[in-house]
């Protein structure tokens, strides 16, 4: 087996065979793999569903054409953001840095086989969303057989250029921040500000004035296509322009193999930059603090604000519904004719659970015991209870989500002249859907810890907490608004729906602070026996 | 006194009595997989002792630094603190202890000051003590010019000292150190011993493993030999090593005796 192969296959293993998993017999390996393959499952389900929906919309307007230049785009869109926020920890600063680049093996080859092991956890992501798309098209539009083997072969190479240009993206980041004094602060600002302008610049593409639904979504597909180009590549080489198709697989693959190039000769140059460090010979004694829950609570976030990619990817629920409620109140939807005032009216009653399936989305508890990684030891010789540890945990959760939810909320229910129902309903559910999401990413982690990792990926982006409160969080909120929204179309008071939602969410925030409180601290204490 | 081999814990006079500072009475652990790591283990660590902890690797020396500390969770036996349970009440055993482990694996996103803050937050040290004790043990390690700078920038010879200055900022009356030695320079060592001294001349005690054979026998005034799992000998080194060398005994007893845990 060659150099790439084996750091390759090391690398994936390091993924998916760390903390308890590598203790773990084969019989709870396989229980282990089948619940990553149903919350695998899930994602390509409700994406599956979403979809449906976008098709037949396709399919009825006629455009059925332009259907996978949708989901292409937002599988390109979902892995340079996933990728933007991993690169750092992944490829450019993981624990095994200098143990890798400490072999005979080229830096070229390391950095290759680490782009690699990204590329299939993306693929794995985007799969989800391409999976069903390539169905659904075939549903609708009943292609030839050939369609499917050129689809399904080019959805190989969809996550090839997002996760260069994330790395890119990443490089040149780390690279400008490097030049200030305070590069963190900067990098973090950086990471958010590309972000929003992605998240943005989607929102406000979807808020096109185009009264007819073909005109709108050839508009969308202009847009899309230019914005992506391989877009266009991908869409023409699906529907046979052979050119086309060599064209998108050629510059994903060159491109792969040149960027792995010349990462593997400038490594030294970007790792630098990634470790730059403000070093400081000046210090202030502090007085004392007031104690240690407060002592646990400051720790933690600065761990939460040390590393922009975790944060960012911790609080993207978050940032979707800051810019779920600007695109909304500047008018992006509301503003878009009648239509658009009926879809306003009807999306209001969804906007409680739209603003409780992001903060659901936002668990800082879901990784924060696995992120004691090696210092675990270090917090258990304190002198502190594991309860006084869990409520620390839990409230750097509520300090850094809360916050942002309550403030959005009351904004979205002030500005959009909400009924005081409804007002109620669309500042509480969020908050109680935060909490709750809080408390169960606590449960989940102390349930299946990792502190073997050797980059943050491994624990933010593939564990099973963070992915059970993830898909979780959206089907708590999502399925139930949808019920409220058809059952409010069938003429039943929101109020009613709400009161009811409320109780019930409500219901569970007691059985899990109960459950924290008691299994909870017992896992805790038995961590590492 | 020297104790060879097994000996039970049928002593009932009181810790405080005894004015014993960590007790193991009968203390075992079995890992998840049925690995016993300590066997039985009896042994008293006493004011102003400074006990030497020596074994091979895998001996059970840092399980029992680990439960010691209340920082590995264990069934069998009992294990005290200045009196306290540390299974019962491992928070207020904990508050009067201090340990630093093997390989120093502190908060890297932090700086050392901030990191010695962290650990006086956490155990409640009064602002001017602290500031006196980070000021005095900081020139003392040559380490304040330092203190500004993140963790992740040092190196583990400076973090290891980072770590015996914020074990040592709430004054504990039990330090408890694994490998201590290990990536300290000369210096340093030398300053850690007269650490040491100066503690122990205090009323604390200090327990530590090692493998440096010729430092236990010159610090330590007792010493325990443990092997799979099985305390071999405990005493005072005098005793223990009579004429011969730490080295000679310690060779001689692990060679001769059985002693395996899993036997």
């Amino acid at each position: 087996m060659n150099n790439f192969l084996l750091i390759f296959k090391t690398q994936l293993l390091a993924v998916v065979n760390t903390g308890k998993n590598a203790r773990r017999n084969k019989k709870q390996k396989a229980m282990s793999l089948t619940g990553y393959a149903l919350i695998w499952l899930l994602l390509a389900a409700l994406a599956a569903f979403y979809e449906f929906i976008y098709g037949a919309a396709f399919a009825e307007s006629g455009m059925m054409e332009a259907f996978p230049v949708l989901i292409v785009v937002a599988a390109s869109l979902l892995t340079l953001i996933g990728s933007i926020s991993y690169t750092k920890s992944l490829i450019f600063c993981s624990k095994d840095h200098d143990m890798l680049f400490a072999l005979p093996v080229r830096g070229s080859t390391i950095v290759a086989a680490k782009i690699a092991t990204l590329y299939v956890l993306d693929f794995i992501v985007s799969f989800a969303l391409l999976l069903p798309c390539g169905i659904l098209y075939g549903y609708f539009a009943a292609p030839p057989v050939l369609f499917y083997v050129r689809y399904y072969v080019l959805t190989l190479f969809v996550p090839m250029l997002p996760i260069l240009a994330a790395a890119l993206i990443s490089a040149l980041v780390s690279l400008v921040a490097s030049r200030f004094r305070h590069a963190r602060i900067v990098g973090t600002v950086l990471y958010i500000g590309i972000f929003l302008a992605f998240m943005l610049g989607i929102m406000s593409m979807s808020s096109s004035s185009e009264d007819e639904l073909a005109e709108l979504f050839s508009g969308m597909v202009k847009i899309l296509n230019a914005c992506y180009p391989p877009a266009a590549w991908f869409t023409e080489g699906i529907f046979g322009d052979v050119p086309m198709f060599l064209l998108f697989i050629g510059v994903s693959a060159i491109s792969f193999a040149v960027i792995a190039l010349i990462f593997g000769k400038f490594y030294g140059k970007i790792h630098g930059a990634f470790s730059v460090r403000a070093v400081r010979s000046k210090y202030k004694m502090s007085a004392a603090s007031g104690g240690a829950v407060s002592a646990l609570v400051k720790k933690d976030i600065k761990r939460f604000f040390s590393s922009p990619g975790l944060m960012l990817n911790q609080v993207a629920g978050l940032i979707m519904i800051v810019v779920f409620m600007v695109v909304f109140l500047s008018g992006g939807i509301a503003d878009s004719g009648e239509e658009g005032a009926q879809a306003a009216k009807l999306l209001s009653v969804m906007f409680p659970y739209l603003f409780a399936m992001g903060a659901s989305m936002a668990s800082l508890t879901s990784t924060s015991i696995s992120l004691e990684g090696k210092t675990f030891g270090l917090l258990r010789s304190l002198p502190v209870s594991a309860r006084t540890v869990l409520s620390a945990k839990l409230r750097v959760h509520e300090l850094i989500c809360f916050p942002v939810v309550l403030i959005c909320s009351v904004v979205m229910a002030v500005l959009s002249k909400s009924a005081p129902v409804d007002a109620v309903l669309l500042i509480a559910l969020p908050l109680i859907y935060s909490y709750n999401a809080g408390v169960l990413g606590l449960l989940m982690n102390l349930k299946r810890y990792n502190f073997d990792w050797t980059s943050e990926v491994m624990v933010a982006k593939n564990s099973m907490p963070v992915m059970v409160v993830t898909f979780g969080g959206m089907a708590a909120s999502l399925i139930p608004g949808i019920v409220v929204l058809f059952l409010s179309i069938g003429g039943i008071s929101t109020a009613i729906t709400g009161g009811v939602m409320l109780v019930l969410s409500l219901a569970v925030s007691v059985g899990l602070t109960v459950l924290l409180r008691s299994r909870g601290e017992k896992m805790f204490e038995e961590i590492g026996a | 006194m020297l104790h060879y081999g097994r000996f039970c814990c049928a002593c009932r006079v009181t810790s405080k009595e005894m004015n014993i500072l960590l007790e193991f009475r009968n203390f075992s652990k079995t890992y998840k997989g049925g690995k016993r790591a300590v066997d039985n283990l009896c042994l008293n660590i006493e004011a102003g002792d400074i006990y030497g902890f020596i074994g091979h690797n895998g001996a059970g020396k840092t399980t029992s630094l680990k439960a010691a500390c209340g920082i590995l969770d264990f069934t069998e036996g009992e294990i005290l603190i200045d009196g306290i349970s540390v299974k019962e009440d491992p928070v207020a055993a904990k508050k009067i202890t201090a340990y630093v482990p093997d390989n120093p694996d502190l908060y890297e996103f932090m700086t050392g000051i901030q990191y010695l803050n962290f650990i006086g937050d956490i155990f409640g040290v009064a602002a001017d003590a602290r500031n006196a004790r980070i000021e005095k043990y900081a020139a003392m390690f040559e380490l304040s010019g330092d203190l500004g700078a993140p963790v992740s920038s040092y190196s583990h010879g400076m973090k290891q000292k980072l770590a015996i200055i914020s074990a040592l900022l709430h004054a504990p009356r039990l330090l408890v150190l694994d490998e201590p030695f290990v990536g300290l320079d000369p210096k340093a060592s030398h300053l850690l011993k007269q650490v040491f001294a100066e503690m122990c001349g205090a009323g604390a005690a200090i327990f530590f493993s090692t493998h440096v054979l010729e430092v236990a026998q010159k610090l330590c005034n007792k010493i325990a030999i443990i092997k799979n799992g099985k305390l071999l000998v405990s005493g005072r080194t005098e005793d223990i090593v009579g004429d011969s060398s730490l080295e000679d005994v310690f060779l001689e007893l692990v060679d001769a005796k059985g002693g395996d845990a899993d036997e």
